[in-house]
């Protein structure tokens, strides 16, 4: 079952004259299994509502849905709630706290009444996912590890606790390329093998045409775009990108400046693979037939 | 993030008549405010002081909001304190709750306690909100300099103080965001004895001492690579004269606080 938003407004300081308006209106469904790429500006509203989706903020009755139950019901599970919506904050190795790596990683187990000895199994088992060996890691602080190390260790203490869905914002702030790229490929695969529903926040437009099935565009509060990678960056909303101050994927580009010198090439073009694809076939195409103008 | 960037009295840039006070002038006028607040016990020179004040806050042309943002944590005070004023003094009663009476005299009590405090905090906010860091601490490090005979570190000082005032919303945001990762994690703050509630402090005090130090950390470094070594051999490149608005400024406020202590007591 679905995580269903529907209607949802907020208002930091609401009902006084300071009120800061982060979502109008926001209705949204994230998929059992799923990979959702949610995309916006800075201010965007994009990690307030992340909060709504495991509780954090109690939203009004009957705007958010985890797995059919209602979050702004009175008297509902947030506890439960929070177990099944894995959520990882934006830099989330400044929450560490533990002397070691394992008492750090098991802390979200321990919290839901697991018994120490299923912590531990659990919290080497995530451990192993992030790819960092237990038997190595386990009893070293995880103020000696790396950032990019500790950034994983972070990531094992939220799926310790086993959820369904995981939601990251910006997980890969901060990392240069090759660890950015191991971390969206750690996601990748946690969706494939396990099942996981990701839901990941960035504002780099790259990230998600690769990996996400579908993505949705916030700016300023609102929904502005939702759909497969190919039709929300395609260019029918290219300019609305552009006004929102993101950055369109370079694959993306490459193509609306070969479109602009008359190249022809078919289809939504966002994903690096097709435009080098399609690219090569067009130019083996312009070859054959000389100094043509296009196909 | 802009709002919540001005909030606890943080500059706001402008050129209002405020603005360009000099620094030392706001503050002394601050301190001197603060002092005639509680040397008045009449109505008659808080409203005297209340004017000064608006005229004051009209002249700095702030935005409106966030000024009334910095506000709002006081009036939490307020209430809580003119509440326990109005009910426990003893006295001729207004309305009568049983045990508890709302009197005349605790009306009054209260009514006096509400005016110094909303009164004080404005003044703060004001100097705060319209001096730029840099001339705050020239003013506080001017203030202290006659300490200096006596070994005191006027420039240390001053430094660490606005160093510190600027750190606060930062760790409040800190603070706030450190909970709610905490939380996603299945802590529970508000349960269970005072022995596993102290425990539960842990997992957050931990990261915010951790991500205090590594601020002060970056802010050392930032200071020393443009080769800040305190107020060793220290010249100023903005040497600030006072004007004719200055001394006037000051000059009006002196003659108002004084009458005020002098003819209000
Ligand atoms: N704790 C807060 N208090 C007041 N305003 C906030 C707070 N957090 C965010 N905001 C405001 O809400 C809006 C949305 O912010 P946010 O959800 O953080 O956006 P994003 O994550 O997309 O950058 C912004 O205008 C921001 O300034
Ligand atoms: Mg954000």
């Amino acid at each position: 079952m679905p995580i269903v938003v529907r209607d949802l407004h907020y208002a930091y300081e609401g009902g006084t004259p300071v009120a800061v308006p982060a979502l109008r209106g926001v209705s949204l469904t994230i998929g059992d299994g799923e990979f959702v790429g949610l995309i916006g500006p800075m201010g965007a509203g994009k990690s307030t509502l992340l909060q709504f989706l495991n509780g954090l903020l109690v939203p009004p009755p009957g705007t958010v849905f985890v797995d059919g139950q209602d979050l702004g019901a009175p008297g509902a599970n947030l506890s439960a709630v929070r177990q099944r919506v894995g959520l990882v904050f934006q830099y989330p190795e400044h929450q560490l706290f533990a002397e070691t790596v394992l008492a750090d990683v098991s802390f979200g187990p321990r919290n839901l009444g697991a018994s120490p000895e299923e912590a531990r199994r659990r919290a080497e088992e995530a451990l192993a996912v992030v790819g960092l060996d237990p038997a190595l890691y386990q009893d070293r602080s995880p103020f000696a590890l790396s950032g990019g190390e500790q950034r994983r260790v972070a990531l094992a203490g939220v799926l310790a606790m086993g959820p369904r869905y995981l939601v990251l914002d910006e997980p890969t702030a901060g990392l240069d390329p090759a660890g950015r790229r191991d971390l969206l490929d750690l996601l990748s695969r946690l969706h494939r093998q396990e099942g996981i529903a990701v839901v990941l926040v960035t504002h780099h437009l790259e990230d998600v045409a690769e990996r996400a099935q579908r993505v949705i565009l916030l700016g300023r509060g609102e929904v502005v775009a939702a759909g497969p990678p190919g039709n929300v960056l395609s260019a029918v909303h290219r300019p609305a990108l552009r006004q929102l101050g993101l950055d369109v994927p370079v694959a993306a580009q490459l193509v609306d400046e070969l479109r602009r010198r008359g190249w022809q090439l078919p289809g939504e073009l966002v994903q690096e693979a097709d435009v080098v694809s399609a690219v090569a076939a067009a130019a083996r195409r312009r070859a054959a037939g000389g100094e043509g103008h296009g196909a | 993030m802009a709002l919540r960037d001005v909030t606890l009295g943080q500059f706001v840039p402008g050129d209002s008549v405020l603005h360009r006070l000099d620094a030392r002038v706001k503050l002394v006028c601050g301190l001197v405010l603060a002092a005639a607040l509680f040397a008045t016990g009449a109505w008659a020179g808080y409203g005297l002081l209340a004017a000064y004040v608006g005229l004051a806050t009209g002249a700095a042309r702030l935005p409106a909001g966030a000024f009334a943002r910095g506000l709002r944590p006081v009036l939490w005070l307020v209430a809580l304190s003119v509440t326990f004023h109005a009910l426990l003094t003893p006295g001729t009663p207004v309305v009568d709750f049983g045990p508890l009476a709302v009197t005349v005299e605790g009306l009054d009590a209260a009514g006096r306690l509400a005016v110094r405090l909303v009164l004080l905090v404005m003044g703060v906010q004001l100097v705060m909100m319209t001096t730029s860091p840099v001339a705050l601490t020239d003013a506080l490090e001017w203030l202290l300099t006659p300490g200096r005979r006596l070994g005191l570190p006027a420039h240390e000082l001053a430094m660490m103080v606005t160093i510190a005032l600027r750190f606060v919303p930062a760790l409040v945001e800190e603070l706030d965001r450190i909970i709610k990762a905490q939380k996603a994690r299945g802590a529970e703050l508000e349960r269970g004895g005072p022995i596993s509630r102290a425990r539960a402090l842990v997992p957050i005090l931990v990261p915010l001492f951790i991500g205090a130090f590594r601020r002060a950390d970056a802010l050392a470094l930032a200071l020393e690579s443009r080769c800040y070594r305190g107020s060793l051999g220290r010249t100023r490149w903005r040497a600030s004269r006072w004007a004719a608005r200055d001394w006037t400024a000051l000059a009006g406020s002196l003659v108002v606080m004084v009458l005020v202590g002098w003819r209000f007591r």
